[in-house]
């Protein structure tokens, strides 16, 4: 396939509702009359479901595929294939690492040497590994399970349903979108503490923002079975900081 | 032109004529036109987009033997020029009413299916696993394995390992995860069919 990367941005771009009238009418002609720029089209929807499956999207690209690109429901039911494979994939090299331990296991008591060079090599790991932390104090998680939330409002308990997140994950972390009730100012500063059933709370770190919705972080190592709230705090404008009113709910199965 | 014109059989053989002498590729030329024209009114958010290409194709064929005779070039170039008049005919009938209930259903649909966890696929996913052969098997898995850097590097060393280049490899993952695709939907309709 000849498709260069100015061909395969444009289509990118194309399938995101990007593209201005004029650049939207020469890919729709290249689609028609070029089976190698259409199958290109074909491979980019894949990508581009992926990318948002597993949180790859930054917060416009985001809003543009659920705007545009999940207008019809041959597409959403594509997300929920790449969602499954996704998940799969992700099992697998779990499993692939599980696996990988007990042979190290033999291999230090058929070689009683090795366990002495590797006492070494793990106290120098361990001494540049704790400099390494400090100086960068987190690790970013690779992979992100995605779920987006709209905030609840409803006073009463039975309100709208939580979104529900399925244990193991299949990922590093949860990667949660937030809508905001109403656009704001991207000016605006937000901070997300997050509640769990037994009442606990810790802040989360906003990881990313537009007018529309703000995005967090949970590591999947601290995701129980139980549910979650998110409560919502802006700051920006006349007053100082604000609770907004509601809560974003999830639960974890 | 008159808009309740039915595609008769032998517009239709005339428009294959007109696609190819050979009426197998011709047939396959059909099919090809006709897949890219749902995928460009997909891609402008029509939720008819099978008919819409109907309609267009149908279109073509109604004015086949002026098309014939007097148009020079690529028959797809001219397919698109009806889809274009096909589709802004289309925006034009959509009343507002129409539109509202329309954005309110894809809506819903589009919060329920988000919302939806995708444990139905991934069961059906490991079943249709189970019909690849080991080696594409093997290709998609180790292709969809990794994140970010890592995938990159993953694909490069899969890709050398098979003796083809990265994109040839991202065309071959892409038709293996098709085929899987189709597994998974059959599956999914077998298991609401057994439901019932």
């Amino acid at each position: 396939m000849t498709a260069t990367p100015e061909i395969q941005d444009q289509i990118r771009r194309y399938l995101l509702g990007e593209l201005d009238d004029g650049s939207r009418a020469q890919v729709e002609q290249k689609l028609l009359s070029d089976g190698e720029v259409f199958e290109e089209l074909l491979v980019a929807e894949d990508e581009l479901i992926d990318d948002y499956a597993s949180g790859r999207l930054d917060l416009e690209e985001r809003a543009d595929f659920e705007a545009h690109f999940l207008a019809t429901p041959d597409r959403q039911q594509k997300l929920r294939f790449a969602r499954a494979l996704h998940r799969h994939a992700m099992t697998l090299a779990n499993e692939l690492e599980t696996v990988k331990r007990p042979v190290m296991r033999s291999l230090w008591s058929s070689r009683p040497w090795l366990s002495w060079a590797a006492t070494t090599v793990a106290v120098l790991a361990l001494i540049v590994g704790t400099v390494w932390y400090l100086r960068s104090r987190t690790t970013s998680p690779k992979t992100f399970a995605t779920v987006t939330l709209t905030i609840n409002q409803s006073t009463r308990a039975e309100g709208l349903p939580a979104a529900t997140v399925k244990l193991p994950l299949g990922a590093d972390a949860l990667k949660i979108f937030l809508k905001l009730p109403g656009s704001a100012p991207p000016t605006f500063r937000y901070r997300v503490v997050l509640e769990a059933d037994d009442g606990e709370t810790r802040p989360l770190e906003v990881v990313d923002q537009n007018g529309e919705s703000i995005a967090v972080l949970v590591p999947a190592t601290q995701l129980k079975r139980e549910q979650y709230a998110l409560t919502l705090f802006r700051t920006g404008g006349d007053s100082g900081e604000q609770r907004l009113p509601g809560r974003y709910l999830f639960t974890v199965e | 032109m008159n808009k309740e014109w039915a595609l008769t059989q032998d517009a239709f053989d005339r428009l294959l004529d007109w696609l190819d002498a050979d009426r197998i590729r011709a047939g396959i030329r059909y099919e090809e036109i006709r897949r890219r024209l749902i995928k460009v009114f997909i891609g402008r958010g029509c939720m008819a987009a099978e008919d819409l290409a109907d309609e267009t194709i149908n279109r073509v064929a109604a004015r086949i033997g002026n098309v014939a005779r007097d148009y020079e070039g690529d028959p797809a170039s001219y397919f698109y020029g009806v889809c274009q008049n096909v589709h802004f005919e289309y925006l034009r009938k959509k009343d507002v009413l129409e539109t509202r209930e329309f954005a309110a259903i894809n809506s819903v649909t589009l919060r329920t299916n988000l919302a939806d966890d995708c444990e139905p696929e991934y069961q059906c996913l490991e079943a249709c696993l189970g019909h690849l052969s080991n080696k594409n098997r093997d290709l998609v898995l180790r292709y969809y394995q990794e994140d970010k850097q890592a995938k990159i590097d993953q694909r490069k060393l899969q890709a050398k390992e098979l003796g083809i280049a990265v994109n040839a490899l991202r065309i071959r993952a892409y038709r293996i995860r098709l085929q899987l695709e189709r597994c998974v939907l059959d599956c999914l309709k077998n298991d609401v069919a057994r439901m019932k």
